[in-house]
Formats: structure tokens, C-alpha cells, sequence
């Protein structure tokens, strides 16, 4: 056994230990909140991180995948050029097929 | 403190059955000793106070697996011990830290704590220095017993050690003290 501290700092009186015991037992019948289990040790706030971190890591990516990509579209559709061709090429998904930029310019040089 | 003449056992039983005013009976009847053994184990008041309700938590979320052929001193005193030790091993671990860091640990440890009355007595002086020269186990049961008034059975219960161990620890003590006491008068 390790060496045992004397234990003079503990009051030895009838009020002393009805009021620890009161204090006590509250605090045992009380359901266990979230700070509580935070207070328990550190495995509770590694465990806490961890879930942060995860939980960080997924908001940054639906947002790059959703989000993102919605103001990709915005700054395409501003940005893009204002003759049909340079439209086509900025706001289409695919590269446009050659007839179309051949039909895009020819309706453009009619006057 | 008010008599209840229910066993722990009934208690525990009225307890696990969401009775919370016979857990607080039963939290009244073991407080005190618990919190020594607490105290005997972290040497502070503060601590031994948490150990004791995270003890009594633990007990009262475990109130089902209670095994009611045995008796409850044991199976609480085992959850204040084993809480008591992390305690322990936690505040070695702040110690290394502090020696590391360069904190002169020695001076933290010998400073005085305020709660603690120093008597001048010349008497008192030699108890406690014969008291200091007493092995671990023969002080701490020489406290509880002849200090603090808990029975043999219970000191015994407290440190997970047999009854008359705890009765040669303190007789030892004992002799010893009153070897250290003669001595010097």
C-alpha cells in the first residue's frame, strides 16, 4: 500500500457529515448531464474532439460538394463571357460540339 | 443523524427501485468512512470529498449488479479505493510534470495547509514525529481506530485487509507510540 496521508483536515462532527452526505447523494440520484461526463477525465474530451473534428471534416466537405459548387455556377454565369460562343464554353457542363459554336457565331455575325 | 433500521441491503434494494430518499439513508450511514479512507489515500480534504461522491455515483448507477450476499462496506469501499488510486496516480503524474517543468515540488508539498491547526504541544510534537515512524498500514489504522473511533471490522473492510491485522497494526502502534511518548518524558 502507498503511503496513507493522516487525514487532520477532515472535520470530525455529526453537521459536518450530514451535510456531506445531503450534498452527496444529490449528486448521485441526479441524472448525468453532458458536463458531467465532460468533468469524468480526459478520455470523454478526446472522445469530444474526435466527434468535433469528424464532425467538422463532414460539414467541409458537403459543403465544397453542394455549396460550392452552387457558387461555382454564379461566378461562371457573371464571369462568363456576353458573346453566345464564350457563354456556351463557360456555362455549358460539357465542351461544346463544333457544330454549335459554328451555329453560335454565324447567328451572332447576322445582323 | 437519524436512525434507520433497515439494512443496506433493503436499501439498496428500496434504492435500485428508484427510491431516492433510501439512497440518501444509505449515503449517511457510509459517508463518513468513506471519506476517511478517501482522505487516508489522496491527503487532501477537497479530493477525498469528490472520491466519496463519485464513489456514491458510481454505487447508485451499479445499484442492479450489487450482489446482496455480501456485504456493502466492501463492495464500496473497493469503488472508493479504486477511485482514490487514479487520484493518486493522476496527482504522481502532475508531480513528474511539475519536477520537469522545474517547479520546486518539495516546497509545494512541505507548505502548510491552512485547515491544518498545528498544536505547539511538546506532547503532541513527539506523537506526531513517533507517528510518522510508524509503517503505512500501522498508521493508517492506528488513525482510524484509535483516532477517528471506526471499528476493527470496518478499518479492515475500508483497506481490504483481514480484522486481525488491523487489531495487531494498531496494538503495535500503539506500543510504539507509548514507547515514543515514555521516551521523552
Amino acid at each position: 500500500m502507498p503511503e496513507p496521508f493522516d487525514t487532520t483536515s477532515i472535520p470530525d462532527d455529526e453537521p459536518y457529515w450530514d451535510a456531506l452526505a445531503a450534498r452527496v447523494a444529490l449528486a448521485a440520484v441526479r441524472e448525468p448531464v453532458a458536463s458531467d461526463w465532460l468533468s469524468s477525465g480526459t478520455t470523454p474530451w478526446i472522445a469530444a474532439a474526435a466527434l468535433a473534428c469528424a464532425a467538422s471534416l463532414v460539414l467541409a466537405l458537403v459543403l465544397s460538394s453542394t455549396a460550392g459548387r452552387g457558387m461555382d455556377n454564379v461566378w461562371s454565369a457573371s464571369l462568363a463571357p456576353r458573346d453566345a460562343v464564350g457563354r456556351t464554353f463557360a456555362s455549358g457542363d460539357a465542351p461544346p460540339g463544333i457544330g454549335e459554336i459554328l451555329v453560335a457565331s454565324q447567328a451572332e455575325a447576322r445582323p | 443523524m437519524a436512525s434507520d433500521d433497515r439494512s443496506d441491503s433493503e436499501l439498496i434494494a428500496r434504492s435500485a427501485s428508484g427510491d431516492d430518499t433510501a439512497f440518501g439513508v444509505l449515503v449517511r450511514r457510509h459517508i463518513r468512512a468513506a471519506t476517511l479512507l478517501a482522505a487516508q489515500m489522496t491527503g487532501d480534504r477537497d479530493e477525498a470529498e469528490d472520491v466519496a461522491q463519485n464513489a456514491f455515483t458510481a454505487v447508485h448507477r451499479r445499484l442492479s449488479e450489487f450482489d446482496h450476499a455480501r456485504p456493502f462496506p466492501a463492495w464500496l469501499f473497493g469503488i472508493v479505493r479504486h477511485i482514490a488510486e487514479r487520484v493518486r496516480a493522476r496527482n504522481a503524474r502532475r508531480m513528474r510534470l511539475w519536477h520537469r517543468w522545474g517547479t520546486r515540488s518539495d516546497d509545494l508539498a512541505s507548505t502548510p495547509r491552512p485547515d491544518v491547526h498545528l498544536d505547539a504541544a511538546r506532547e503532541l510534537e513527539v506523537v506526531y514525529h513517533a507517528m510518522r515512524a510508524l509503517s503505512p498500514m500501522q498508521r493508517a489504522c492506528f488513525e482510524l481506530v484509535a483516532v477517528r473511533n471506526v471499528t476493527p471490522a470496518d478499518a479492515a473492510a475500508m483497506h481490504g485487509i483481514s480484522e486481525s491485522t488491523v487489531r495487531q497494526h494498531v496494538f503495535r502502534a500503539r506500543r510504539a507510540l507509548r514507547a515514543a511518548v515514555g521516551d521523552e518524558s
